[in-house]
C-alpha cells in the first residue's frame, strides 16, 4: 500500500468537491450570513460585537455542518453511482486506502473552506470592532476566536467521519445522510439530557429511560465538547491540556469510525 | 416571455396576502419555549436564540409608550431564558437587574441575578446590582451591603466602586442613594442605547430630590409642608414647575414625599 496513492486520491476528491455546485451554494451562503451580521448585530443592543462574534461563529459552524453532512455523503454516493469506484479500485488500491484517500480528501476541503470562513470572519469582526458606536468596545479574544474555529474543524472532521462510516454501508446516500444528522443531534444532546437527568426533573424520569439516555451518553461522540464558541466570544480560560485531551478525545472517535467503516466496507458486496 | 409577465401579478397577489395575513405590527411578543426544550432544540447554536431575545427586549424597552403587564410578563421570561441558553451573557443580568425591578418584578430580577453570579463570578457588575436591589427595593441594608462589598472585593471592579458604594451608604434619602446607583450604572454603560434611559431615570430622580429638599426648606421657614408644588413656585423656592422626563407630572404624597403620576415609566402621550 503506498501513501501516495491515498494522496492522489484525496487530491482529486479535494478538485471534485471544489467544482460541487453544492460546496459553491454553502460557501455563498456562509459570506452573505456573515456579511449580514453587521446589519443583524446592529439591530441588537448592548454589547453588539458579542452578537457579531456569535453570528461569526455560528456562520463557520454552520458552514462546516453543511459541508460535512452533504459533501461527505455526496462524493461517495458518486462514485458508487457513477461506477468510478471501479476505476479506483482497479488501480494498485485496496478498499482501505479509499476510505483513507477519500476522507483525506473530504478533509481537506472542509478545512480550507472553514480556514476561508474563519480569515472572513475575523477581518468582519475587526472592521465592526473598529466601527462600532459602542464607548468603550470590549477586548476581544482573537486567539480564541481561532481556536474555536480550529474545533469547529475537527466536528466537522468528526461528522465528516460518520457520514464515511455509515457511506459504507448504507443503501442509499439520503440514508446515510439521515443517519450522520441523528448521531449529531443526539451528539449535541447527550451532555444536555444527562444534565437535565441529574438535576430533579430527572427523579421522576423511569430508569429505563435514564439508562438509555446514559448508554447514548457514552456510545454517541458527545460534541457539546467541541464547541467552543461561548468560551472564545466570552474570553473564558480556556486550559491547554483540556484542549487537548478533547482534541485526542475526537481524533480518536474518528480513526475509530474510519477503522470501522474501512471494514465494513471490505465487506461490501459491489454490484 | 408572457409566462415570465403573468408571475408578476401573482407575486404581488402573494405580497399583499402575506401582509393581509400576518400584519407587521411590532407588538408580536415570539413564544417562550420550556428552558429544557429550548437547550435542546437549539443544539450548538444556543447563543444565537440568547441574542434574539435579548434584540426583542431591547426593542421593547426601547418602543414608545409604556410596557403593558403582558410585555413585562414576557420580558421577565425571555430574560431568564436567554440567560439560560448563553449564562455568561452579561446583558440578559443588566436587563433583570436594572429594568425588571422598576416595572414590579423584583423578585424575578433577583432570581435570574442570583444565577447570574454562578457563572459571571469575576464580574462586579453582578453583585452591585443585586446589593442594590436589597438596598433600594427590599429595604435590606445588611443583604446589600453583603453584595456590595462583593462587588467592591472584584478584582475587576472599577477604581471608583468603594468610594460610590461608601457614598450609597452615607446618603439619606432613597432618591439620593439612586442617583448615586445610576451615576456609577451610567458609567459602565458602552450602548447610547443603554446609556439614554438610564440618563433619563437619573433626571427624573435627580428633579425629585431637588423637589424634596426645597420642601424640606419651605416646612422649615413657614413651619407647614407645601400642598403641591405651585407653593414652591409661589414662595420662590422654584422659578416654574419642573416637567417629568417620562412625560408625568410631579405631586406630593400624603407623607410628604415627592412622587409622578408617571411612576417612573413612559407615559404615553395623545
Amino acid at each position: 500500500m503506498k501513501p501516495r496513492a491515498e494522496i492522489a486520491l484525496a487530491w482529486v476528491t479535494l478538485k471534485e468537491g471544489m467544482r460541487e455546485r453544492a460546496f459553491m451554494g454553502i460557501m455563498t451562503f456562509a459570506l452573505l450570513l456573515l456579511i449580514a451580521s453587521g446589519v443583524i448585530a446592529d439591530l441588537s443592543i448592548g454589547n453588539i460585537l458579542k452578537v457579531t462574534q456569535d453570528l461569526g461563529l455560528s456562520a463557520v459552524s454552520f458552514t462546516g455542518l453543511l459541508l460535512a453532512f452533504f459533501m461527505g455523503t455526496h462524493l461517495i454516493a458518486k462514485d458508487l453511482d457513477k461506477r468510478s469506484i471501479y476505476m479506483v479500485l482497479s488501480k494498485p488500491m485496496g478498499r482501505g486506502s479509499y476510505i483513507a484517500g477519500k476522507y483525506g480528501g473530504l478533509v481537506a476541503l472542509v478545512g480550507l473552506s472553514l480556514a476561508f470562513i474563519t480569515l472572513f470572519m475575523l477581518v468582519a469582526t475587526f472592521y465592526f470592532y473598529k466601527t462600532s458606536r459602542l464607548y468603550f468596545p470590549p477586548q476581544i479574544a482573537w486567539g480564541k476566536l481561532v481556536l474555536a474555529s480550529i474545533f469547529i474543524f475537527l466536528e466537522a472532521s468528526l461528522i465528516l467521519a460518520l457520514s464515511v462510516f455509515f457511506s459504507s454501508f448504507a443503501s442509499s446516500p439520503l440514508l446515510a445522510l439521515f443517519l450522520t444528522l441523528a448521531v449529531y443531534l443526539v451528539g449535541e444532546s447527550t451532555h444536555q439530557v444527562s444534565e437535565i437527568l441529574h438535576s430533579p426533573l430527572g427523579q421522576r424520569t423511569s430508569p429505563v429511560l435514564k439508562a438509555l439516555a446514559m448508554g447514548a451518553f457514552y456510545i454517541f461522540p458527545d460534541l457539546s465538547l467541541l464547541d467552543l464558541k461561548a468560551a472564545a466570544v466570552h474570553n473564558l480560560p480556556l486550559p491547554p491540556l483540556r484542549l487537548m485531551k478533547t482534541a485526542l478525545y475526537a481524533i480518536c472517535y474518528i480513526l475509530a469510525l474510519l477503522i470501522l467503516a474501512t471494514f465494513i466496507f471490505k465487506k461490501r458486496e459491489m454490484k | 416571455m408572457k409566462k415570465g409577465i403573468l408571475t408578476l401579478p401573482l407575486l404581488l397577489l402573494t405580497h399583499w396576502l402575506h401582509l393581509v395575513l400576518s400584519p407587521v405590527t411590532g407588538g408580536y411578543l415570539p413564544p417562550l419555549p420550556k428552558k429544557e426544550v429550548a437547550l435542546l432544540s437549539t443544539v450548538e447554536f444556543k447563543a444565537l436564540l440568547s441574542d434574539y431575545y435579548i434584540a426583542k427586549v431591547a426593542q421593547i424597552y426601547g418602543g414608545p409608550g409604556p410596557s403593558t403587564p403582558a410585555q413585562v410578563k414576557w420580558m421577565t421570561g425571555a430574560l431568564a431564558l436567554s440567560a439560560k441558553l448563553d449564562p455568561h451573557y452579561l446583558e440578559p443580568y443588566y436587563f433583570a437587574g436594572n429594568v425588571l425591578p422598576w416595572k414590579g418584578e423584583l423578585d424575578q430580577a433577583i432570581s435570574i441575578l442570583k444565577k447570574g453570579l454562578e457563572h459571571r463570578y469575576w464580574d462586579w457588575r453582578i453583585p452591585f446590582y443585586l446589593g442594590f436591589l436589597y438596598f433600594y427595593f427590599k429595604r435590606e441594608p445588611v443583604e446589600g451591603a453583603r453584595y456590595l462589598s462583593m462587588a467592591t472585593q472584584s478584582p475587576e471592579a472599577p477604581p471608583y466602586l468603594p468610594l460610590l458604594v461608601a457614598r450609597l451608604y452615607s446618603e439619606k434619602g432613597r432618591f439620593s442613594a439612586a442617583i448615586v446607583y445610576l451615576r456609577g450604572l451610567h458609567r459602565t454603560l458602552r450602548d447610547p442605547m443603554l446609556r439614554g434611559p438610564v440618563k433619563k431615570r437619573l433626571d427624573a430622580l435627580t428633579i425629585m430630590e431637588r423637589i424634596e429638599r426645597l420642601a424640606n426648606e419651605y416646612q422649615r421657614k413657614y413651619r407647614a409642608f407645601p400642598h403641591t408644588l405651585q407653593d414652591l413656585v409661589r414662595a420662590g423656592f422654584l422659578t416654574h414647575v419642573p416637567e417629568d422626563p417620562y412625560g408625568g407630572r410631579f405631586f406630593f404624597k400624603p407623607d410628604g414625599t415627592v412622587w409622578t403620576t408617571s411612576n417612573l415609566r413612559e407615559v404615553e402621550k395623545g
